[in-house]
């Protein structure tokens, strides 16, 4: 992708976790940023430079967030990668704040993260600011009466992202069901798919000694309420009693209000379900998922978020089971099993077909593989991201 | 959690402040006691305390409604410097690219220059 003014390659400035940060996004930028680099000249921006991946050092420079301001004038365009959690967007979201650029959003509800930084670092009079901005008055009234511990502000109804919209230059958003809920506005906006990288696996299922015959379905990823593990299980005891050859695998951390194992217990499931907790190496964690026949995906609520737990699945080509609502709706039908949110029933009817039918897994794993290949590639979407920069880029430059 | 009532502003509704009825917990005499001093305070303090309490009240609710005021003020002056430091960033965008265009220009005429120079 070339500067036309100069016809040098377009200069991005890219602020994103870098591994090993223990975060989506940050195994996201390390699957696009290889591919991204052959269409912008790359730098990288992190909190400490000297924590990041030394692979990541070999291929780009980096400097701490904090050089960003003197050395902004070397760039083009800052891109900057933005998801809920504070512990590692808080510094990135400051820098945005004052010298906005491209947005890649990666959690559509922005509530989230305001409120959890005014919880944890004491920021309450900022969340004040943020509901003032996005609703007036009546929004200053109720950070107050939410400081007064008399009411909170559902995060769905208002997704506060009206700062980042007024203040961004461009928006990316991975799904249609996010660019839909994004209020009329004079910016840019691309859906540009979710990506994933996809790796060969090994089986593990010799570590777990279970049955050669066992049909495994596992939860993956970071385990937090609204994935409805318990949900899962709960459903899971009835295929269970249809199959006793079904296990249960849960791959990932644990948030500390879940209790996994006494959810186990309490459905009497001890000897078939199975977790395993936190997979530090992303080689084992896809070893895992290569382990496991059908994987169950569920998340609700959905607050526009894609899934690379989900993609991760499927570009193992395992099947995969849904929630029908939010961005797993737009997945392919023939790669993956939808089923109503929060239907008990439909959840264990759909585990016990697959449990039931190695052709079926078989064919909606392939169907998956080839939906992860044909639109999730890296190299596609780098291209996607690369087009889109480009044209903002574009806009500004003046007339012949 | 309670839920909002988006007709009412929860401050001024906060501002107002109220006579309270007096109450005794003391057991069989209390209703007694809270109607002496009810009676008492209609004779010692009530005709005193209305005006200020009035008084107090016109004051709560000019603050709220001047609170309120500058909230609106903040409000707009927020929205106009969130546009301002994306019209900055836009700028920032058009200088790096002038700037670029300067150094290919500065390129460009060492090189003419330098060819003249060859030539001559």
């Amino acid at each position: 992708m070339i500067n036309k003014t100069t016809a040098t390659p377009l200069r991005i400035a890219y602020f994103s976790p870098l591994p090993p940060a223990r975060s989506g996004i940050s195994d996201y930028s390390r699957e696009l940023l290889p591919h991204l680099a052959r269409h912008a000249q790359i730098t990288l921006f992190a909190d400490d430079p000297a924590q990041v991946d030394p692979a990541l050092h070999a291929q780009f420079p980096i400097y701490s967030l904090t050089d960003y301001p003197s050395q902004r004038w070397q760039y083009d365009l800052p891109l900057y990668h933005l998801g809920n959690s504070v512990q590692y967007h808080e510094t990135t979201y400051q820098l945005f704040t004052r010298f906005p650029g491209v947005v890649v959003l990666h959690d559509f509800i922005w509530h989230k993260f305001l409120r959890h930084r005014a919880v944890l670092l004491g920021k309450l009079p900022d969340y004040t600011r943020e509901l003032g901005f996005a609703l007036g008055q009546e929004g200053i009234n109720r950070a107050w009466q939410f400081r007064k511990g008399e009411y909170t502000p559902s995060t769905n109804e208002y997704p506060l992202i009206d700062r980042l919209l007024t203040l961004c230059l461009g928006l990316i958003v991975h799904s249609q069901f996010a660019a839909r809920q994004i209020p009329p506005i004079n910016r840019p906006v691309r859906v540009i798919p979710a990506l994933i990288e996809s790796h060969a696996g090994h089986n593990l299922r010799a570590q777990l000694n279970w049955p050669d015959d066992a049909v495994i379905f596992a939860s993956i990823g970071h385990v937090t309420a609204n994935k409805q593990v318990d949900f899962a299980l709960q459903a899971f005891q009835k295929v269970q009693l249809q199959f006793p050859q079904a296990r249960y695998l849960i791959v990932g951390q644990e948030e500390p209000n879940i209790h996994l194992q006494e959810q186990i217990d309490a459905l009497n499931l001890a000897d078939v379900a199975r977790a395993i907790g936190y997979i530090p190496s992303l080689q084992a964690f896809v070893d895992w998922i290569h382990s496991a026949d059908v994987i169950v995906n569920l998340r609700h609520p959905t607050i526009g978020e894609t899934s690379a737990a989900a993609l991760r699945a499927m570009a193992a080509g395992r099947p995969v089971i849904v929630f029908d609502q939010g961005w797993y709706s737009e997945l392919p039908d023939a790669g993956c099993m939808k089923v109503a949110p929060m239907d008990a029933d439909a959840l264990a009817l759909t585990m016990q077909q697959l449990a039931s039918d190695a052709a079926l897994r078989q064919r909606i794993g392939e169907a998956a593989r080839t939906y992860t290949q044909d639109v999730c590639a890296p190299a596609q979407v780098a291209a996607q991201y690369g087009r889109f920069l480009h044209e903002i880029y574009a806009s500004y430059q003046p007339g012949p | 959690m309670q839920s909002y009532d988006t007709e009412q502003d929860w401050f001024l509704t906060k501002a107002q402040v109220e006579e309270r009825p007096f109450t005794s917990h003391t057991p069989l005499l209390g209703p007694l006691i809270a109607w002496f001093r009810t009676q008492w305070n209609n004779i010692s303090a009530k005709w005193y305390v209305r005006p200020i309490l009035a008084q107090q009240n016109t004051y709560n609710r000019l603050v709220a409604e001047r609170l309120s005021d500058i909230d609106n003020r903040l409000i707009t002056l927020d929205h106009e410097h969130t546009q301002l430091i994306h019209d900055i960033a836009e700028l920032n965008i058009h200088f790096a690219q002038t700037n670029q265009l300067l150094q290919s220009i500065d390129t460009r005429l060492a090189n003419i220059e330098k060819q003249e120079q060859t030539s001559a």
